[in-house]
C-alpha cells in the first residue's frame, strides 16, 4: 500500500473533516509552540537591552505563558471545544483562585512595580528592615538576598514595596564619616591638619570631592568632630577600617587625646560637729 | 643570561628599563625603578616575582641586575609546565583616567590656546613573551579621585599633581611616568580656570621616543561654541615607537555636557 492509498483509507474511515482537524491541530502544536517559544525569547531579548536581565526573564516568562495559552486555546477550538464555556469556567475559576491567592497576586503585582521602578538590580547591596545583603535574584514573588554572613533571605515583593529600602551600592562613591571627640585642650588646627594628611596619604581616600572637617558639638568630656572622606563604594569596608585605625595611630603619635567620659566631682568639707553641740 | 648590576645616575636618564629578561633555572634578575624594587627568579616549573616598596627612595633611580633588590619582598609564584627562559617587562598606562591638579591655579585667558605638558603614573607589567600578563604592579600608588560635576555623575580616576609646564624643555621626564601633551583652547570671551585636567589614559596609546622618554597620544581640550566642552585624541609624537595600544576604544572626538566634566 503506497502513501496515496493509505491517505484515502484514513479519509474514508475517519471522515475528511476529522482528518483535516487533526492536521490543523498537529500543525498548531508543531509550528505554534516553537514559534511561541521563539517569540518569547525575542521579547526577553528586547527587554534585556533596555530593562536588565531580571526584568527580561519576567517578560519572557509572561510572554511564553500567554502565547502557550493562546496555542492551547486554538488547539481546543480545532478539536471542537466551545471556548465560551471554558472562558466562563475560567472566569469562575479566576475569582476562586483570586480569593485563595490574594497574597501571591499581591506579590506578583508588587514585583511588576519593582521591575518598573528598579530600586536595585541583582548584585546590589541593599538594606531592608535591618537586613543587609547582596541581591541574588529578583523573581515574580520575591527577592532573594545573600547576607554578608552567608544567610539566604527571601523577602516577599509585597513587603519590599511597603518597606524602606537603602541601596548601598547604587552610586560609585560613598562618604565615610569619621566621628571622634578630642579633649578640650586640643589644638583644633593641628587636629584638622593631622586628619587632612591622613586622607592625603591613604590611597583608598579620594582626593576629590575633598574631605570635610566639621566641629559638631561640645560634649561633657570633649569636642565632638566629624571628618568625612569620600571613597569608592567597592572599597567602603576596607577604607572605613583603615582610616579609623590610622586616625587612632596618628592621634597617639602627636599626642592628641581622645577623652574618656569624665565628671568633675567636688567634695565639700563640712565643719565637724561635736556631741556637745547636738 | 643576566646583565651585571648597573646603577644609573639621574644625569644619564632617561633610559629604557623595560624589555626582555632571560634567565636559566636558578638565576634571578632585579630592577630598581623609583619607589619599587622587582626581583624575578626562574625555577624549573615556575617564575617568582617579588616586589619591594620603598616610598622614600629616589624617584629617579633606575638599576637593573641580580642583587640590586635587597631585603624582603612580597612574593608571587606563577607555575607553568614550560616556563620558557624569558619574561617581558613593560610600562603600561594606568587602568583609570588620571585627574591632574595644577600645583598653582592656572587660568587660560580669553581667545587663547596653549600647549601644556602633564605626566601620569605608569604601571609595571610582567608578562610572558606571548603577551600573557602575569602581574601589573603600580609603581607609585596614586590616590583615588572622582572626576565629575557632582557625586552622582562622573568617573572614578586617579589623582595626580602637575606643574602644567608650557614648554617641552622645562619638562622633567621621570622613568616611571608618561608625558602627555595637552592642547588647551579657550575661544570664549571669559577666562577659563583650569583646576584639573583629566587625562583619559585607558583610551591612549603609550610610546617611547629615541631618547627613551615615554609619551602618550596628545590631547586637545577646550570649549566649543555653545558652551560644550570637547576633547579629541591626537597622535603620538613623531618617531615614537608604540609600546601599548589603548585599553578602551579611542574616541576621535568626544563631547560632554558641561565644561566642568573635562576641565574643572
Amino acid at each position: 500500500m503506497d502513501v496515496t492509498e493509505l491517505w484515502a483509507s484514513i479519509n474514508e474511515q475517519l471522515g475528511a473533516e476529522v482528518v483535516a482537524a487533526f492536521v490543523r491541530v498537529g500543525t498548531l502544536v508543531v509550528v505554534g509552540l516553537p514559534m511561541a517559544w521563539l517569540a518569547a525569547r525575542a521579547i526577553g531579548g528586547l527587554a534585556r537591552r533596555g530593562l536588565g536581565p531580571s526584568t527580561a526573564t519576567t517578560f519572557r516568562r509572561f510572554a511564553w505563558y500567554g502565547l502557550f495559552a493562546a496555542v492551547v486555546a486554538s488547539v481546543l477550538r480545532e478539536l471542537g471545544f466551545d471556548l465560551s464555556v471554558l472562558l466562563g469556567a475560567a472566569g469562575i475559576l479566576t475569582v476562586a483562585l483570586g480569593f485563595a491567592s490574594q497574597t501571591s497576586a499581591s506579590n506578583i503585582i508588587s514585583g511588576l512595580f519593582l521591575l518598573g521602578e528598579r530600586p536595585f538590580d541583582p548584585g546590589d547591596v541593599i538594606e531592608i528592615e535591618g537586613t543587609i545583603g547582596v541581591v541574588t535574584s529578583i523573581d515574580l514573588l520575591s527577592v532573594k538576598l545573600r547576607t554578608v554572613d552567608n544567610l539566604y533571605v527571601r523577602v516577599p515583593n509585597e513587603a519590599l514595596v511597603k518597606a524602606r529600602i537603602v541601596n548601598r551600592s547604587r552610586y560609585p562613591i560613598r562618604r565615610v564619616d569619621l566621628r571622634v571627640a578630642v579633649a578640650y585642650d586640643s589644638d583644633l588646627d593641628q587636629v584638622e591638619e593631622v586628619l587632612r594628611e591622613l586622607a592625603l596619604d591613604e590611597p583608598l581616600a579620594l582626593s576629590d570631592p575633598e574631605p570635610v572637617f566639621q566641629v559638631l558639638a561640645f560634649l561633657d568630656s570633649g569636642v565632638d568632630l566629624q571628618f568625612s572622606v569620600w571613597v569608592s563604594t567597592q572599597d567602603i569596608l576596607a577604607a572605613s577600617t583603615t582610616l579609623r585605625r590610622q586616625l587612632l595611630e596618628r592621634f597617639r603619635a602627636v599626642g592628641i587625646e581622645i577623652p574618656f567620659p569624665q565628671r568633675v566631682v567636688t567634695v565639700r568639707q563640712e565643719p565637724a560637729v561635736s556631741p556637745d553641740d547636738r | 643570561m643576566t646583565t651585571p648590576p648597573t646603577k644609573r645616575s639621574p644625569a644619564s636618564l632617561p633610559e629604557r628599563w623595560w624589555g626582555d629578561v632571560t634567565l636559566v633555572p636558578g638565576e634571578e634578575e632585579g630592577l630598581l625603578l623609583g619607589p619599587v624594587g622587582l626581583r624575578i627568579r626562574r625555577r624549573r616549573y615556575e617564575w617568582t616575582v617579588g616586589v619591594r616598596r620603598d616610598p622614600d627612595a629616589d624617584p629617579l633611580r633606575v638599576a637593573r641586575g641580580p642583587g640590586v633588590v635587597e631585603g624582603d619582598v612580597e612574593l608571587a609564584r606563577f607555575g607553568m609546565e614550560e616556563p620558557g627562559d624569558t619574561l617581558r617587562l613593560l610600562p603600561v598606562l594606568a587602568p583609570r583616567p588620571v585627574a591632574c591638579r595644577p600645583e598653582i591655579p592656572f587660568v587660560l585667558v580669553p581667545r587663547q590656546a596653549v600647549r601644556a605638558y602633564v605626566s601620569t603614573p605608569l604601571w609595571l607589567r610582567v608578562s610572558m613573551p606571548d603577551g600573557t600578563v602575569l602581574v601589573d604592579i603600580d609603581i607609585h600608588r596614586p590616590s583615588g579621585s572622582w572626576f565629575g560635576p557632582d557625586t552622582l555623575e562622573g568617573e572614578l580616576c586617579y589623582a595626580s599633581r602637575t606643574m602644567l609646564r608650557l614648554h617641552p624643555e622645562d619638562v622633567q621626564h621621570v622613568p616611571h611616568r608618561a608625558m602627555t601633551e595637552v592642547h588647551l583652547r579657550n575661544p570664549a570671551e571669559t577666562p577659563l580656570r583650569v583646576s584639573q585636567v583629566a587625562v583619559p589614559v585607558p583610551r591612549l596609546s603609550l610610546g617611547t621616543d629615541s631618547a627613551g622618554h615615554l609619551w602618550t597620544q596628545s590631547l586637545t581640550m577646550g570649549v566649543e561654541p555653545g558652551g560644550l566642552a570637547a576633547v579629541s585624541i591626537g597622535e603620538l609624537p613623531a618617531g615614537t615607537e608604540v609600546l601599548q595600544r589603548p585599553v578602551h576604544s579611542p574616541l576621535e572626538r568626544r563631547f560632554t555636557r558641561t565644561l566642568t566634566h573635562l576641565l574643572r
